[in-house]
């Protein structure tokens, strides 16, 4: 929104910092354990903030690799943690942003994720698990990232993200489930990974995540008359962002960062292009 | 918040919220560091474990506080017991009563794992139970589905050799049971999607202990053409449910997963005589975009089987059927335009 400078930079580098661990993870807060999660959120914060160079790659590398099985390509939370899709692409997408993809067993990671496709053409959270849009997004990202698009039935991944639209304009995670604005970003950014956003219709969807706005605090929330929240605020914008829309800066749909930080994007499989046209 | 709605308050009302508000904060903020300052001390007793459920009762998403809580049972707590087990299924009652407050935090699932992969005897069967009755008060929640086939697999393995072949057409049975209540069910239908291949392997393998299955599934083009029926038959019933004709889709897409010799003669076979079916269907039911749309798909794909041009005729007809659907069903409009450059371009 042009406004980076409405948070204190020095401040928000120092708070981040501060939640790094002795294993090279980041927790949520200064008294948090590390997780896989976090550890993203904060390069992602560094990287906006221009401030990778106050981080040691490597050991942030040696933390992610000891939560990657090299066999299997799988990636857990943390030392605790699940096995999920959505670790792979935190694992990819930070390794890419650092420039050390090398230390993943990619190719093995590529296939796993495949195997998440169902029947509907949809992704589930680990292979045999029900599809849901959110892991959608992790599955195309990590795919994306790869550059192993063409291991998925691309044609059907998109159907059944079109279809998440409902007539009100809104995009739901499943089937017969109410549409919510988190989703405008889940499903959005798929569909514009694989150059299929006209298969839905924009004009409704912008509609839908504008009457979301609260007209008193101006946060965003998931649907028209709910209190909003900052998770939603960001998946609106991202969404209207995506749509086209004027005075928002251009996000990526692999990264969900802005465009213009891209190039600091060590291993972007784009090169910094928006290939969302 | 997820589906939290927004209400007016006046200047009065907000006051006293905000005050009430704080005076939760401030006890939740104290409880937190009171915690912190035990995980730091490396407290691992009775002491630390209760005023960790406090807290985890309050906030489940609270992520660091379940490895605490595993950290104090780990050195604490179950070394000194003679019953594990026994405990370890009070923790599970422990998660059971969260669950039913936040039943989306992953934490909680996760902590169910692990105080299952930690006790001495697991009960597997005992939580395979657990989740039926879940699957039963809601059939279409989806973390029980996605814990059932966790669970699934640990009772499968936890099992002596020879009764391991008999849990798959079980859970095959589930599904059938579920769908027949509601073909509506898409879990049921996705669960039966990864359960047949598995099935078949097994059947392959003489693993499979059901012999009225291993029957059944021994003549794959049997068993091909009866899942169809199947199908069909619950499309018939409901032409406007997107599960059924999901579940067709598989079926004639990937016909190989269950009938691995099937010649591309028969594939168009049956491919054609579906297209029919579903234009009687359309007659009946001239409003369902699901029957227009799956016409085009199916034509589309027998001139890819029989590897040729679409002819002149049909392509008008599908141009016609697609014009239909960009009508019936205007959101995916951009998607249908696609489809028609393909198919005119195709003859
Ligand atoms: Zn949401």
């Amino acid at each position: 929104m042009h406004a980076r400078e409405a948070l204190p930079r020095e401040d928000v580098i120092k708070f981040v910092l501060n939640c790094q661990k002795p294993n090279g993870g980041f927790g949520a807060a200064p008294n948090h354990d590390a997780h896989i999660t976090f550890t993203l959120s904060a390069v992602q914060i560094l990287l906006i903030e221009d401030a990778l160079d106050k981080i040691d790659a490597d050991q942030i590398a040696d933390y992610i690799v000891s939560l990657h099985n090299q066999e299997t390509g799988e990636v857990s939370g943390d030392e605790y943690g699940e096995v999920d899709t959505r670790f792979l692409y935190i694992a990819l997408n930070c390794l890419s942003i650092l420039g050390k993809l090398d230390r993943l067993n990619v190719e093995a990671m590529a296939k796993w994720i495949a195997a998440c496709q169902n029947l509907d053409g949809g992704f589930g959270m680990v292979p045999g698990a029900e599809s849901h849009a959110a892991q959608a997004f992790t599955c195309i990202g990590a795919l994306t990232i790869a550059g192993k698009l063409d291991l998925i039935d691309g044609d059907l991944a998109c159907w059944w993200l079109s279809e998440r639209q409902l007539p009100e304009g809104g995009l739901n995670g499943r089937p017969e489930k109410l549409p919510d604005v988190c989703y405008s970003w889940w499903v959005l950014s798929c569909l514009a990974m694989m150059k299929k956003l006209h298969w839905i219709n924009r004009d409704k969807l912008r509609d839908f995540i504008l009457k979301a706005q609260d007209e008193d605090d101006g946060g965003i929330a998931d649907r028209e008359g709910d209190v909003a929240d900052v998770f939603h605020t960001n998946f609106g914008l991202c969404g209207l962002s995506l749509l086209g829309t004027d005075g928002l800066d251009q996000v990526n749909p692999v990264y969900c960062l802005p465009q213009k930080v891209m190039h600091r994007v060590k291993q972007d499989p784009w090169n910094g292009k928006d290939l969302s046209k | 918040m997820h589906n939290v709605r927004k209400q007016k308050y006046s200047a009065e009302q907000l006051a006293e919220k905000k005050q009430l508000e704080k005076g939760k904060i401030n006890a939740y903020n104290g409880l937190s560091t009171q915690v912190n300052q035990f995980r730091r001390e490396g407290k691992h007793d009775k002491e630390a474990l209760d005023l960790n459920t406090k807290l985890i009762k309050i906030n489940p998403e609270f992520y660091t506080m379940w490895n605490y809580r595993r950290e104090i049972l780990k050195t604490g707590i179950l070394p000194n017991l003679e019953d594990k087990d026994d405990f370890l299924d009070g923790e599970l009652k422990f998660v059971q009563e969260c669950l039913m407050r936040f039943p989306k935090t992953y934490w909680l699932w996760n902590h169910r794992k692990w105080c299952l992969e930690t006790a001495a005897k697991p009960d597997w069967k005992k939580e395979l139970a657990m989740v039926t009755y879940a699957l039963a008060k809601d059939e279409r929640n989806f973390h029980a589905w996605n814990y059932r086939r966790y669970v699934l697999a640990k009772y499968e393995e936890t099992l002596p050799e020879a009764h391991r072949g008999a849990v798959k057409p079980k859970e095959f049975e589930f599904t059938e049971e579920k769908i027949n209540k509601n073909f509506s069910n898409f879990s049921a239908w996705h669960q039966r999607s990864k359960v047949i291949p598995e099935l078949m392997e097994e059947t392959r393998q003489g693993k499979c202990t059901d012999e009225k299955l291993v029957k059944r599934l021994s003549d794959p083009k049997t068993f091909f053409g009866s899942e169809l029926d199947y199908v069909k038959n619950a499309i018939f019933m409901d032409p406007n449910d997107q599960s059924v004709w999901l579940y067709l889709r598989w079926l004639l897409t990937k016909p190989e997963i269950i009938y691995p010799d099937i010649s591309t003669e028969y594939h168009i076979e049956v491919v054609e005589s579906t297209i029919k079916e579903i234009a009687e269907l359309y007659e009946d039911e001239k409003d369902c975009r699901h029957c227009i749309y799956w016409i085009v798909f199916y034509t589309i794909m027998l001139y890819e089987l029989k590897k040729q041009r679409i002819p002149e005729a049909v392509g008008r007809t599908l141009t016609k059927h697609i014009g239909d659907l960009k009508e019936k069903d205007a959101l995916r409009k951009g998607q249908y335009e696609d489809w028609e450059k393909v198919v005119v371009s195709a003859h």
